[in-house]
């Protein structure tokens, strides 16, 4: 049987697009360890036990509606755990490799290769190249 | 061994200059330094979780990191968090390399709006100064702005401004407001053995190239070799006095052990944070509310840069991710005061670039994507589609937005600063404006949708106000040359000497301002302001 921790991950990310779920990327025993190294994981704990055990089985609609309530009374432990969700998810080799196939984005480091990019064109400095000096100075010159 | 004529407590972008400066004068110079040397091939941006080391290891905020070399700082009474970094190198270590300097307005504005007050010195004292730090830095942009007094020709030509900033640059054309493309301390080519800049995006992450300056990387090279000498993991835990002289300083080393170093002159250079802390630590029987003290200014009007944040979101890809993610172009159009507009002072438009898939996600810059059936629509909604522009506000300075000490204690045990900071009304309502102006602008640039950010929480970056400069001793803690008051061989040169905080990234104005006092504790005659007359004259004859 899922745990509460994973019918959530399944609500906050569930697997669309050709995208794994959030609970099928994520590593529970990870998440929960990089919470705890700044936070009490017990609080998180308590926010569980308020969503409903059958989450997984509930029509999805009202399994958000169920999720939302729960982010609205625990505004700071919930905001923690999205956090953290979402840095593990798109650390997820699987979920950057959709990113790379759906958008070209180069999921290689940005260094050592980085862009190339066009070089400043100032001939887009139209009017404000040749507008008057407006720097405000003590005798009135704006 | 010579007597320690300047021990200068902080290694980041203004004690390197001052170190440098005062060493290349003749003078014995040692730098303590509480963090260690950081590698620039240490950088997460060439491992693939660079976006997770941002989140966490290498966050901006010294709470998150939780580094070995930082101290803890008791925010939980402002609604800005600190950003800042402790290393040779300081916070240059992980910043945005925006390079604007403090207008001439900013040092005046009691005289021309009525509010805070006047600087003792003015943008013209620091001309040749800024001159002499742009060329350490290495800075690429473009002379000529009329927003600005004349400058040399820039070192390099501005940096690539991507297809999202092109787009904001034809919409202030259109508007017929001001725009320019920045000044950025990141070289766009070789300088010496640092490399030009490969638009990989993260600059806050450390820059493997070394195009992105870092003050570990251009002045202190030149200050070793010039005879300071840099200790590092040094964390200085008092300055000593004895009557109305300071003697020197009480630090713990490496390995944990409390040492004494005596010297002629101690120069602070430890961020509006840091100095305002070690002042308020070094209190004794003499001087029992903090050394330098005798004002009750110490500590007093920490300013930052109230920042909103306004992203458009385009249709199509503007690549967002490529370049230095801070640095494109800026508008001064809103930056003085309007009466009509109910507020005193502007703000400074600055267009930034977008994030990679995490930091689109989590909101690194805009609002993190939703969760729930819809999240890989709208991330990809977003994801290569946003540009985004800060509004940079000036703050007032204020008494109660302060550095105390908590009674919580850091590693070494000592008491940790606390900072208890409000926004005022003044900083609210030019939010509201530049939000709202920032939004035509946008929409006039194409985008299709409007995420605001009303204040970014982890803007806590500029830190300034905590010891003032100022001519009476009675309500400022150091004179224009950031000499104490109190004690005449004390000396401050960073952020905490602020008067007033401008609307733009100080580290080009305070680099500049500890050059100017490292002459004056040489001894030297300063060097001449410009002529600001002649300088208007002659750029609205040139137009």
């Amino acid at each position: 049987m899922k745990n509460r921790l994973e019918n959530l991950l399944e609500i906050l990310i569930p697997a669309t697009d050709g995208h794994p779920s959030a609970a099928q990327a994520i590593s529970q025993e990870t998440l929960i360890s990089d919470i705890s190294r700044m936070h009490d994981y017990a609080l998180i704990e308590k926010m569980l036990q308020n969503l409903p055990e059958n989450l997984a089985e509930i029509d999805v609609v009202q399994a958000e509606a169920e999720v939302s309530k729960c982010e609205s009374n625990f505004p700071s432990e919930f905001a923690v755990l999205l956090n953290a969700v979402y840095i593990a998810y798109y650390e997820s080799p699987e979920v950057l490799r959709r990113v790379n196939e759906k958008t070209g984005y180069n999921i290689n480091p940005p260094q050592p290769a980085g862009y190339s990019l066009d070089a400043f064109d100032a001939e887009l400095l139209v009017n404000v190249k040749n507008r008057r000096p407006f720097w405000k100075v003590d005798h009135g010159n704006t | 061994m010579k007597e320690i004529d300047f021990l200068v407590i902080g290694a980041g972008a203004s004690g390197a200059a001052a170190s440098w400066r005062l060493a290349l004068g003749g003078a014995r110079v040692v730098c303590l330094e509480q963090g260690g040397w950081v590698t620039p091939e240490s950088s997460p941006s060439l491992t693939p979780a660079w976006e997770q080391a941002r989140a966490r290891s290498h966050n901006p905020n010294p709470n998150v990191r939780m580094n070995n070399w930082d101290y803890p700082i008791d925010a939980s009474d402002t609604p800005i968090q600190p950003s800042l970094y402790n290393a040779v190198g300081g916070s240059t270590i992980h910043w945005g390399a925006h390079f604007p300097r403090m207008k001439p307005s900013d040092f005046r504005v009691k005289s021309l709006d009525g509010v805070a007050r006047d600087w003792p010195i003015s943008y013209f004292d620091l001309a040749e100064y800024f001159e002499i730090n742009d060329r350490m830095m290495g800075v690429s942009g473009l002379a000529g702005d009329p927003a600005y007094p004349p400058r040399a020709e820039r070192e390099f030509l501005p940096l690539p401004i991507g297809i999202g900033a092109q787009r904001i640059a034809q919409a202030y054309e259109r508007l017929g407001y001001h725009w320019w493309p920045v000044d950025a301390a990141i070289l766009n080519g070789q300088k010496g053995l640092r490399k030009g800049c490969n638009n990989c995006g993260p600059c806050d992450l450390g820059c493997p190239r070394g195009s992105r300056a870092s003050v570990d990387l251009t002045y202190w090279p030149e200050a070793i070799a010039a005879g300071a000498e840099l200790i590092t993991e040094a964390a200085v835990q008092k300055i000593t006095s004895k009557h109305n002289k300071v003697t020197g300083v009480e630090y713990v080393d490496r390995n944990g052990k409390t040492q004494l170093l005596k010297a002629s002159n101690v120069v602070l250079a430890s961020n509006g944070i840091g100095t305002a802390r070690l002042l308020l630590l070094s209190a004794n029987a003499d001087s029992p509310s903090g050394l330098a003290n005798s004002s009750d200014q110490v500590g007093r009007n920490l300013m930052h840069h109230p920042t909103a944040l306004v992203t458009g979101v385009f249709d199509e890809y503007v690549e967002g991710f490529k370049g230095p993610f801070a640095v494109s172009i800026y508008s001064q159009e809103f930056y003085e005061t309007d009466p009509a507009r109910g507020f005193v002072r502007g703000y400074q438009a600055q267009t930034i670039r977008s994030d990679g898939p995490l930091g689109t996600a989590s909101g690194g810059y805009t609002k993190p994507v939703k969760w729930g059936r819809n999240h890989h629509a709208d991330f990809y909604r977003q994801f290569g589609k946003t540009a985004s522009i800060t509004v940079t506000t000036e703050d007032m300075p204020n008494p109660e937005n302060r550095v105390t000490l908590s009674d919580k204690v850091d590693q070494k045990g000592s008491r940790i600063p606390k900072l208890t900071y409000r926004l005022d009304e003044n900083a609210k309502k030019l939010l509201e404006f530049g939000i709202h102006t920032n939004t035509k602008v946008l929409q006039e640039a194409g985008a299709t949708e409007i995420i605001t950010v009303p204040l970014v929480g982890s803007a806590g970056f500029h830190l300034m106000g905590t010891a003032r400069m100022g001519d009476d001793p009675k309500d400022s803690v150091v004179d224009g040359t950031g000499r104490s008051h109190d004690f005449d061989n004390l000396w401050i040169v960073d952020g905490s000497v602020f008067v007033t905080a401008g609307a733009l990234n100080p580290t080009s104005t305070i680099q500049a301002i500890a050059l100017r006092a490292a002459d004056a504790m040489l001894g030297r005659e300063l060097l001449p302001p410009m002529d600001e007359a002649e300088a208007f004259q002659n750029q609205v004859d040139a137009k």
